[in-house]
């Protein structure tokens, strides 16, 4: 569990998941996307040891496979070719450029994964509180409205069931059809439902005058300083892509793989940038030695 | 307060501007500068969303909606590319106004999102969801959107716009950080998801033809019954 990084203001996870998606994005250098692929899983593996990242495992495949083939099957261009295939040529230019593609995917797939397990859906919910209030009531309602209705769905289904309509069995127009009569049976079942809920929201002064909110979260001292280290790295990391690092030129004459000496500075801002997670438990775990 | 959302309004339409004048700059990009429209259009129509006084009646209304089409995808689990959550966000633009439609369709997307698990494909389904709603009561007035063939075909062509709004996030990965060199290598990722494009068009008009009039009139009997987003009537025409 990477309890420290959790435990930061919802608004610090969120810039933190945010610029790695979009540093991730821009990057365009097999070494550096590696390098950062890996650390990403590390940090996967010390959270809940690659359960998460197990079950999109078959989809990350998939996807990363597919994008890898793809750009060297339509693309030909190139100078080294790598072996002709029925009149086609695959140049190691169109492989290294689906291979950033996947890689590129892949991560930003990952990060998700790490994404989901942190940012629980009442942080989101807790920030668009403090910009959109009336629509965080409405997704607020929604989401408490989902599981209602799975349950509904249900009862329904078994109801349906002992008269005989199913969505299991049959040809696919009657699966199609007795779906959407569940359905169909649910919405007018929950619009009575609504004009009720909503009564007694009215009755309970909804909407009368502006309302505290109660603050799970509190910014702190450690949460401005986790936002200025982290904007400096990324800053650093989005300067120096600006300035052409870290990109790897493939047309019309590929660039040598091996980073530079100011890339390698560039890469190092990123990784401590992406690191953040694991040196906020590391941090932590010594001032718990320490204080011991 | 009010004047608060203003400012966040005017300073979103700012930012909106910008973007469009960075993408004449760096044509290279506009792939990126384009995923930045979407998201600040997707908060202007937040911002203006927080701007209206909604009854709690109708706030509850739309989240029932925006349920319903949410957990609609479960029973379809089974049928790849078949889910009546468009049909469901279609009709509720067709009832209630565009702007309702366009909040159920955003709700939809990120509400079954947060129980499905967050993506890159979020942003992208929730312009995709929240269009359907929009385009759907802009629509509706029109002479052929009251025919059944109007709807069918409106039906038909949000399966495929679907399916091509959702293609560009993978565009994005596609194209890397530099825009695209090469136009061709997106026929066969078209043509791959024109097969599942082509499931979900035909559902939504199954679904439409077999249901849509019952789903209109539940729905508008409703409205009525207890004069619900009536307002939106007005300025959606």
């Amino acid at each position: 569990m990477i309890q420290r990084f959790q435990a930061f203001h919802p608004a610090v996870c969120f810039f933190y998941y945010a610029g790695s998606v979009t540093v991730l994005m821009l990057l365009q250098h097999p070494v550096a996307l590696l390098a950062a692929l890996l650390l990403i899983v590390v940090i996967n593996a010390v959270h809940d040891r690659c359960k998460g990242l197990r079950q999109w495992l078959v989809m990350i495949i998939v996807t990363g496979f597919f994008l890898l083939i793809l750009n060297p099957l339509f693309n030909e261009r190139g100078q080294h070719v790598l072996f002709v295939l029925f009149d086609h040529r695959i140049t190691l230019e169109a492989v290294i450029k689906g291979g950033m593609s996947a890689l590129t995917i892949i991560a930003v797939f990952a990060v998700f994964v790490s994404y989901n397990e942190v940012m629980t859906p009442n942080k989101l919910l807790y920030l668009f509180a403090k910009f959109f209030p009336q629509f965080a009531v409405l997704l607020m309602l929604t989401l408490r409205f989902i599981p209602l209705m799975k349950r509904r769905l249900a009862d329904i289904s078994a109801v349906q069931q002992s008269k005989g309509v199913y969505v299991s069995g049959g040809n696919w127009r009657e699966r199609a059809k007795n779906g959407l009569l569940y359905v169909q049976v649910l919405l007018t079942y929950s619009l009575e439902e609504a004009i009720q809920t909503a009564d007694s929201m009215k009755a309970r002064e909804y909407g009368s005058s502006t309302r505290s909110t109660y603050e799970h979260f509190r910014m702190k001292g450690i949460d401005i300083i986790a936002f200025l280290l982290l904007g400096f790295f990324l800053a650093v990391s989005i300067a120096g892509r600006m300035q052409g690092h870290l990109y790897l030129t493939v047309y019309p004459v590929m660039d040598s793989l091996t980073l530079t000496g100011t890339e390698t500075v560039y890469l190092t801002a990123f990784l401590i940038y992406l690191s953040f997670p694991l040196l906020a438990e590391g941090g932590g775990m010594i001032r718990w030695r320490l204080l011991k | 307060m009010r004047c608060h959302q203003r400012m966040k309004m005017i300073a979103l339409l700012l930012m909106l501007v910008l973007l469009v004048v960075l993408s004449i700059h760096w044509m290279t990009h506009y792939l990126w500068l384009s995923f930045g429209v979407v998201i600040t259009a997707v908060l202007v129509f937040l911002v203006r969303f927080e701007t209206k006084v909604i009854e709690a009646r109708e706030i509850v209304l739309l989240a029932v909606l925006a349920a319903i089409a949410a957990v609609s995808r479960i029973p379809f689990a089974s049928i790849p590319s078949v889910q009546p959550t468009t049909f469901v966000i279609m009709m509720a633009g067709f009832v209630f106004g565009a702007e309702s439609g366009l909040i159920v369709g955003i709700v939809a997307a990120l509400a079954s999102n947060m129980v499905l698990g967050q993506g890159p494909w979020t942003p992208w389904q929730m312009l995709a969801w929240g269009l359907v709603g929009l385009t759907a009561g802009l629509l509706r007035k029109r002479s052929f959107m009251k025919k059944t063939w109007g709807k069918v075909l409106f039906a038909l062509a949000w399966g495929f716009l679907f399916g091509w709004i959702m293609n560009i996030w993978g565009l994005l990965a596609f194209a890397g950080a530099d825009g695209f060199t090469d136009l061709t290598i997106f026929i066969p990722y078209f043509l791959g998801s024109a097969v599942f494009d082509m499931m979900h068009a035909v559902s939504n008009v199954f679904f439409f033809l077999v249901f849509g009039g019952l789903w209109l009139n539940i729905l508008q009997r409703f409205k009525t019954k207890y004069g619900l987003l009536d307002k939106c009537k007005g300025d959606s025409s």
